[in-house]
């Protein structure tokens, strides 16, 4: 893999106290009018030296080990950096949330919160979006005009996806961390555009990878990124990250920001992202879908209508904490790889 | 004559399938040392150096002189697959009657009860993998469940499986995990419960278990059994009642995943389809 080009995940000389965390994705431009700096926590645990310590400092500050490992991560990652405001999205992400918000304001951590509205609807989104730019003191319309300023990364982000699956030029793991960086745009948005144009550059320059499998992977970011590159090297190209995509917005049609983030079917349950998985699976000609579910996570009861709701053969597999591949998981992969071929070959096995 | 090996790595036994002009001809079993590496290696010495080796199980990339890997799930379809269309010889090749006597019609749904997992894998009508499901990380369900718990009534699994099948009705066994169980199965002996009853527990544990993993993969009929513990009558017992059909299973059922990994290795073509596009990392 050439090299990645993606900014660090926090610029160099930033202003500690224009500093907002950021638990999950959200509207991301409102923050930006209110002059603060969007810093997704989840990416400064998992980009950490050691993001497994940081994970432990929040079992050994009370957390239970049976509590999803992003959750403990993003509690080990406001200490150690020392994150001095944080906003929580307390409806449409992540059931751990509120706990996770109580036990910081219990230690002093600022903390104000940000809830999707119960049904993918522009109205209450407007409605969301103006209590959100309210608390933050800025306006909706200020926010707008970010839109604007967002829309050549948010493009560039796009282009990095299309080059993935329609040209076969970029690597999974790629794919994944220019994506799910758009949460926070490396809190760079200008010099994230700027990397990413490079990155789009580079990539279109290269030959297309060899595979034999064309993949998904659905479901939260997966807390282990090796399974990319294990994949690939079993010759099966992820051409598709699901929350990533979503995280990056390529709802260029939509008229608003309150239309963007009703597009946007992360927060709304699980059919409407049943609906847009079974899209790209179309678009992209995938051969098969891994479902990535997080040990302890809500989400992982959806497990069972994800893998209905799907035509394409379905993988589903867990991980707790940040770290290698296991044995059982590179087992589950290989043989999800090899069946799949088999299927494509037509080979009878019995 | 050409030959060609498989060998089976699982986390209890080391399993190797010799075969000659495709025919198998020779098997061992052995517990896995913790250098699993090198027992490979001591085992392949036997088979002579120009043999093709395809490994499988979870050391398959132990074994230095392997020519190929393939996963488990692929090897236990393929083996299957030859005990199958041998039914009727499988007592003169592995020395015991397969139950049934004849097929019914061609396996649907494997389930092999290994060592350290269990996987569950259902066929199309016309043979090819629809899907599989694997057990989570712990050992519920597994082979090394019933060992700990033979171990605490103090037996072998042999005898774990003669006591269970003596027993009129089973004993509630409420923990899945290994480690609370064995604790669970000690606490039952303590209050009297007759050792049985607790081995038909034990069965019926590892029976729901895997049983849960086939509803998540809409499993069908015919139901073949395979893996270490297939030879145990009280686990087809309990397995029979879940189903709702007993299963059927082929002598040799440990060997299958073996014999499937040898059948690749002999099949030059097979196995250069399975793994056209892979790359060393």
């Amino acid at each position: 893999m050439s090299e990645l080009l993606l900014p660090p995940p926090v610029a160099e000389g930033l202003p500690r106290e224009r500093l907002l965390g950021l638990t999950t994705t959200v509207p991301v431009e409102v923050i930006l009018a209110a002059g603060l700096v969007p810093v997704d926590l989840n990416n400064l645990f998992i980009t950490a030296e050691e993001p497994a310590a940081l994970a432990e400092a929040a079992e050994h500050a009370g957390f239970p080990r049976t509590c999803c490992c992003w959750t403990r991560g993003i509690y080990g990652a406001v200490k150690a950096f020392d994150v001095p405001r944080l906003l929580i999205a307390t409806r449409g992400d992540c059931s751990n949330a509120e706990a996770l918000m109580e036990v910081l304001v219990h230690e002093g951590v600022r903390c104000e919160t940000f809830d999707y509205p119960a049904r993918a609807e522009a109205d209450a989104m407007r409605q969301c979006l103006a209590t959100m730019a309210e608390a933050l003191g800025t306006t909706v319309r200020e926010a707008q005009e970010w839109r604007e300023r967002l829309a050549p990364a948010r493009r560039a982000a796009a282009e990095i996806d299309r080059l993935s699956h329609e040209e076969d030029r970029v690597h999974g793991l790629e794919n994944h961390l220019w994506l799910v960086s758009t949460s926070d745009f490396c809190t760079d948005p200008a010099g994230y555009g700027r990397a990413a144009e490079r990155f789009c550059e580079e990539a279109a320059a290269r030959e297309p990878i060899p595979h034999g499998l064309r993949l998904g992977v659905c479901g939260i970011p997966p807390i282990i990124p090796g399974i990319f590159g294990f994949l690939e090297s079993l010759g099966a190209l992820v051409v598709f990250n699901e929350t990533p995509r979503q995280f990056a917005m390529p709802f260029f049609d939509a008229a608003s920001l309150a239309e963007q983030y009703t597009c946007y079917t992360y927060p709304y349950g699980v059919f409407a992202r049943l609906e847009d998985l079974r899209a790209e699976c179309e678009r992209r000609r995938l051969d098969g879908m891994v479902h990535y579910v997080q040990s302890f996570c809500h989400r992982r009861i959806h497990d069972r209508i994800v893998r209905d709701g799907l035509e394409v053969p379905v993988l589903s597999i867990e991980a707790d904490r940040p770290g290698p591949l296991s044995g059982q998981l590179k087992t589950r992969l290989e043989a999800f790889v090899q069946m799949l071929t088999a299927r494509k070959a037509g080979m009878n096995l019995l | 004559m050409s030959t060609a090996v498989g060998v089976d790595i699982g986390s209890v036994a080391v399993k190797m399938v010799t075969l000659t002009d495709g025919w198998p001809v020779r098997r061992c079993v052995e517990p896995t040392s913790p250098d699993a590496g090198a027992q490979c290696a001591r085992l392949l010495q036997e088979a002579g150096p120009s043999v093709r080796v395809c490994t499988t199980g979870y050391g398959r990339n132990l074994v230095e002189r392997a020519d190929l890997s393939i996963s488990e799930i692929m090897a236990n379809s393929v083996g299957v697959g030859w005990l199958q269309r041998h039914w009727g010889e499988l007592e003169r090749v592995f020395g015991g009657r397969p139950e049934p006597g004849k097929l019914q019609g061609a396996v649907r749904t494997i389930v092999d009860v290994g060592g350290q997992d269990s996987k569950i894998i259902t066929f199309d009508a016309d043979g090819m993998v629809r899907d599989f499901a694997m057990n989570d990380r712990c050992a519920a369900g597994t082979g090394r469940f019933l060992e700990v718990m033979a171990r605490a009534l103090e037996t072998d699994l042999a005898g774990l499986d003669r006591l269970a099948l003596d027993a009129p009705e089973a004993a509630s066994l409420s923990s899945t995990c290994t480690v609370f169980a064995e604790s669970e199965v000690v606490s039952l002996l303590a209050e009297g419960v007759p050792a049985p009853r607790v081995a038909a527990g034990v069965f019926r544990s590892v029976a729901t278990q895997v049983f849960a993993l086939a509803e998540r993969i809409a499993w069908r009929e015919p139901v073949l059994l395979d893996g270490g513990p297939s030879a145990s009558q009280a686990l087809r017992r309990q397995l029979g009642r879940l189903f709702g059909v007993r299963p059927v299973v082929p002598p040799g059922g440990q060997f299958a995943t073996a014999l499937g990994a040898a059948l690749v290795a002999a099949d030059r073509q097979f196995s250069d389809r399975l793994t056209a596009h892979r790359q060393e990392l």
